[in-house]
This record gives C-alpha cells, structure tokens and sequence, in this order.
C-alpha cells in the first residue's frame, strides 16, 4: 500500500506552544557545533546559491530552537536533514530559484584555503549532482554525502524504500550520463 | 561509480570553507527569540483574534447580500456588445459551438479512457480569459457552474480580441466572452478557476499557460493548483480511479511536494488526470509519461508510481 507523505510535520507542530526556548541552550549549542556545518554544505549542494543555503540552515536551527520538536537520542542529525532538505525542496521547487539560479554561473566550490587548486575533478562531480533534478539529488546526497541507508532516507522523507531504491538507481544513471555529457540538463 | 562512494570526502575538501560560524548562531538565537516573543505575546494575538470574531461575524450577515447583489444576471453579456461589432458575431459563433457536457469522475469503467475537459479551439487560440497575468481555458464541464460556488467578483472583461497572443492582461480580457461580462472567483479555489457567464450560463475557466506565459513571480504548483483539501476523486485514463478522499489527497500532497517545474509550455496527448472537487467541479492535467500539464509542465515519476500503488 501507499505510504502516506507526510510533509515536515515537525513545522506544523504547535508552534504556539513555545512558552520558553524549549531546547536547552547547552543542547542547542552541541546539535550546532556537531552538525550546522553538514546542515549548511547540505543545503548549499542542493541550492548551489550560498546566501540561501544559510537561510535555510538557520531556519533549521531555529525551529530547532522554537517548535518542540521530539527529537529521539541519535537521530537529531536526520531530523536536521529532514527539515533542511523539506526546506531546500520548496524552494527548489519554486520556479524562481530554476530561472534565476540555473541561469547563473556553474555550482561554485568553497574550499578551505589549503585546498584550493586541487579540485578540478571534484567540481565536475559536485556540478552534476547539483544538476540532478531534486528528487534524485535529495537521495543522492543523504545517502552517499550523509551516508543514510536506504530504510532510513525512507523514515526521513516518509516514502516506501522502493521509491528510494528506484530514485537512487535512476540517480546514479541519470549523473553517470551527465558526466559523459550525454545530456544538458 | 566508484567517485560517488567518495562524495563525503570531496565535499569535505570542495566545501570545507564553507562554515556555520558563531556569526549565524548569534542570528539564529536572535531569530527565535523574536519569533518566540511573536508567537507567545498576547498582546499581539488577542486584538488579532477579536477583529478575527469581528470580522466572521460581519461576513456571515454580509456575504449572502453582497451574493445576491453581485450574481451575474442573465442576459447581461450580449447586450453589452457594441451594435455592428465584428468581433461580437464571432462571439455568437464560438457561444453557439461551445459544448456544455458535464463530466462526473471515475463514473464509467475501473480503466477510464481519455477524456478531455477543454472546449477545442474553434480558431488560432482556444476560448480563454487573461487576466492579471494569467490565463484561464474553458472547460466543457460543468454545463452551468451552480451559483453557490461562485466567489467574489474579480473583474470584467475589458478587452474582446481574437488575437490574445498579441493582448497583454493588463487589461482582463477575452476571445470567447464578450467585454463587460463579470469575472467570479471560484469559493477557495484560489487562482485555480474562474468563472464568466456564457451563452446565459456560467462557465468555468481553469488557470493554464498560454504563449510561454505560465508562473508569475515565485509561484509554485501549489499557487497555481490551490485545490488541496477539496479533493473527492481522481481519474487517470488508462491506469484507473481512485475514489478513496484520503489516498486522493495523499497523492495530491505528493505531487505538490515533488513536482520538478520543467516549462512554461503544455502538454499535448491522450491521456488526462481528471481531478474531481468536494463543489461539483473537476479539474484537468494533460498527462505525457511522468509529466503534468495545465500551469506549465511538470516532471512528477513520484506521483505516478503512488498512483500506481494506490489503484492497485
């Protein structure tokens, strides 16, 4: 049977019931310095536009810090991720950031400083990803960047794991063929 | 691909500058600070909430006049073309040629066949509005839009023309409904549909794109296909009928959720998804492999594979 999506329902929870910062400061403060960096480089991947990548990232961190969410011990990164890609879909999906954004200059890497001159073939790899339509780029990245497995990126998105297999094959076909240069997406 | 087993370490290496400092912390904290004050103050909510208790209750005596005082009269429309007006015996053609068939969802066979619910062209363009921006196409179904859907008055048609590609929407205007003819709202309906009187009934009109002209702004799907909650019925021809309120609005979330924007265009086929609403209405998207078509096209694999699942 059908799997129902379900879409962030953590953003729709009772926001109102924020009567004080429900997460502690020292537990906001770990979940940041563990995590905001994949939060952002994930979010700058899947835009490709780094000023929108921090909007979202702070989004995150802030509704981490504002809506209650119940975060199970161990599983505070996925629903980082959950939220930030949910975040990254819906404005991807918006036709501005396609017209404006793909119109735009190749997928920019930002190195840290002793790495600058050695990454002609990572840019090529990370331009396609960047390329992928955002169904296939959102597995592609939890699962080989983030390192998720396929069971769990179904948890994450709430979709049936043969929607996430399918996507990911059809993923790995679609870079494989944009790598070649077979096609321009 | 042995490179994507990699990815973690390239993108450490490709992005390592790029950091979450204690610069966003600070905006962060800053943020939901403010956000906590806004959503917490009761001095913010309560006079929100009382010129809310206000306002439904100045809409509950109101809208039933303002309904009566604004239906649309019959008749109205041809008595407002200009007399010796070459576009207007167009007009009486197109109005005379219109079919007026209504279309019930799902109501014939476990495997529909290809219906579609737009009126045919009769010259260059099909029967349309454009109004603010956007294009709306006549549809066949219903034959008469009940009075009781009908939402505010948007506009009149202020410009009849037989070339609407060469007309702005500057001007609301038309190539099937002559000028001065009311434009409604459809009662939450958004920007979906719309509806003009026609050869003395209503017709409706729903929001598709017209010479590359589809989303305005940072429109999305969602902006363009506001029916969310209303859905009773879903008919895919060739693949089947789902009749379940639930899984229709399951799968409608989905589309809106994955659906990848890939033109302004439209799609041109023979197959349908014919959408039925909870007000009698029914909308269509013209369907070509794993795409959609009405506002624009889009790419959708999801929504077909769930489709799939759910007639199953």
């Amino acid at each position: 049977m059908m799997k129902p999506f379900k879409r962030d329902e953590v953003e729709e929870r009772d926001v109102q019931q924020a009567a004080e910062l429900p997460v502690s400061t020292a537990s906001f403060e770990e979940l940041y310095n563990r995590y905001a960096n994949d939060v952002l480089r994930m979010c700058y991947f899947y835009l490709g536009d780094r000023q929108r990548a921090e909007d979202v990232c702070q989004d995150v961190f802030v509704r981490l810090l504002t809506n209650t969410p119940t975060l199970q011990e161990g599983r505070e990164k996925a629903w980082l991720l959950k939220v930030a890609v949910n975040r990254c879909r819906d404005l991807w999906r918006g036709a501005w950031l396609k017209r404006v954004v793909l119109g735009s200059p190749a997928f920019e890497l930002v190195p840290a400083p002793d790495e600058i001159g050695e990454l002609s073939d990572q840019q090529e790899m990370m331009q396609a990803i960047n390329q992928l339509p955002a169904a296939f780029k959102e597995v592609i990245l939890l699962h080989y960047y983030q390192g998720y497995g396929i069971g769990e990126i179904a948890e994450m998105m709430d979709l049936p794991e043969g929607t996430i297999s399918s996507r990911l094959s059809r993923g790995r076909k679609k870079l494989e063929s944009l790598l070649k240069g077979d096609e321009a997406q | 691909m042995k490179r994507l087993e990699q990815l973690p370490e390239i993108t450490n290496q490709a992005l390592g500058g790029l950091t979450a400092d204690a610069a966003m912390k600070q905006r962060i904290y800053e943020t939901a600070t403010t956000r906590h004050y806004h959503m917490t103050s009761p001095a913010r909510w309560i006079p929100a909430v009382c010129a809310g208790l206000v306002l439904v209750a100045a809409l509950g005596t109101g809208i039933p006049a303002m309904l009566r005082n604004t239906s649309v009269e019959e008749g109205k429309l041809i008595t407002t073309i200009s007399a010796g007006d070459g576009e207007a015996v167009m007009n009486e053609n197109m109005i005379s040629s219109l079919n007026n068939n209504s279309v019930k969802v799902g109501s014939q066979s476990t495997i529909p066949a290809f219906r579609s619910l737009w009126e045919k062209a009769s010259s260059g363009s099909f029967p349309m509005i454009g109004m603010n921006g956007c294009y709306y196409r006549l549809m066949t179904s219903p034959a008469d839009v009940p009075a009781e859907v009908l939402g505010e008055r948007l506009d009149e048609v202020q410009s009849f023309t037989t070339e609407p590609a060469l007309t702005n929407t500057n001007v609301t205007m038309s190539n099937c409904v002559p000028s001065g003819t009311s434009v409604y709202a459809v009662k939450n309906m958004g920007s979906t549909l719309i509806v003009a009187r026609l050869n003395g009934v209503n017709r409706l009109f729903q929001r598709v794109s017209f010479n590359g002209s589809a989303l305005l702004g940072k429109e999305t799907l969602a902006d363009t296909l506001q029916i969310g909650g209303h859905i009773t019925m879903m008919e895919l021809s060739g693949v089947g009928v789902v009749d379940d309120k639930t899984t229709c609005e399951k799968l409608f979330n989905t589309l809106i959720a994955y659906a990848d924007y890939a033109s302004s265009g439209s799609i041109s086929s023979e197959q349908s998804l014919l959408i039925e609403l909870d007000n009698g209405l029914t909308v269509q998207l013209m369907i070509k492999n794993d795409k959609l078509g009405a506002c624009g096209v889009w790419s959708c694999p999801e929504f077909f594979e769930q489709y799939a699942a759910a007639v199953r």
